[in-house]
């Protein structure tokens, strides 16, 4: 899986507080870096609609949104990350009908999920763990940011 | 039943990340606590293929939200995707009691 830095936004870089915008900014850049195929922006959007991703993080300040796609869409497995300043609402994975406002956006390409179920669950423990959770909000270069989810596929 | 196991199907949308992430917390939930799950099956897919395992379900766990009635019991797996380790522990017991009431009836 690539942890590529230029598929990263850092707080205050995304100016939309508008899902699809978000969705689409993230998107653009995986396929602009050859990651995806085409048709995989809407595969998101579509599954976003079937299938929520908002997630409650459990006793977290920070919430956050795990959009995937249909592995047809994907030439390479990576992930984009977006850390939002104003946070974005997205239905709840869990509630139909209920919204969340995460302020961190995991976008992933894949086609094997092994790697990216351990990412996401390190990113769970980070955000609930309020100091790793600001170190990551406030990461300063899309190198760190990508650093630290590199880091949280790892930890077990 | 499925293949002679007690069958716990775990499902999502996608049947590949959250499933998955459900399917492996209640793995080692279950072992943690003693299940034998040599005689447990616990597969992760489709919330769509629900429908196509019905026959074999003993224990559906859905990791996304999911509202379906069903003859077998019906659990919430979101814990183990949002962190929640209470609600993990609680799932887990839970799921155990309805196995091993199965394994000593001889369902």
């Amino acid at each position: 899986m690539q942890f590529d830095e230029r598929l990263c936004f850092l707080k205050g870089e995304v100016k939309t507080d508008n899902r699809e915008a978000l969705l689409r900014q993230m998107a653009g850049r995986m396929a602009r870096y050859g990651y995806v195929k085409e048709g995989f922006l809407e595969s998101i959007l579509r599954r976003e609609e079937e299938y929520p991703t908002g997630l409650c993080v459990h006793s977290a300040q920070f919430h956050m949104a795990i959009p995937h796609a249909d592995p047809e869409f994907v030439n390479t497995d990576a992930v984009a990350a977006a850390v939002l300043e104003k946070p974005v609402a997205f239905r709840r994975m869990d509630e139909r009908g209920q919204e969340v406002a995460v302020s961190l956006v995991i976008l992933l390409a894949i086609r094997e999920p092994g790697e990216h179920m351990q990412m996401l669950a390190g990113a769970v423990r980070m955000l609930q763990d309020a100091d790793r959770a600001e170190r990551l909000m406030n990461a300063a270069s899309g190198r760190e940011l990508m650093r630290y989810l590199q880091t949280l596929r790892e930890e077990r | 039943m499925y293949q002679g196991k007690y069958f716990v199907f775990v499902c999502c949308g996608a049947g590949k990340l959250t499933s998955f992430m459900a399917a492996e917390g209640l793995k080692k939930g279950l072992k943690a606590i003693g299940v034998d799950l040599k005689k447990v099956k616990i597969m992760h897919g489709m919330m769509h293929d629900i429908g196509r395992h019905e026959k074999n379900i003993d224990i559906l766990v859905s990791s996304t939200n999911y509202k379906g009635i069903h003859p077998f019991p019906v659990h919430n797996g979101i814990s183990f995707v949002t962190g929640d380790e209470k609600g993990q522990q609680e799932l887990i017991a839970s799921v155990a009691g309805q196995l091993r009431e199965k394994m000593e009836k001889g369902e």
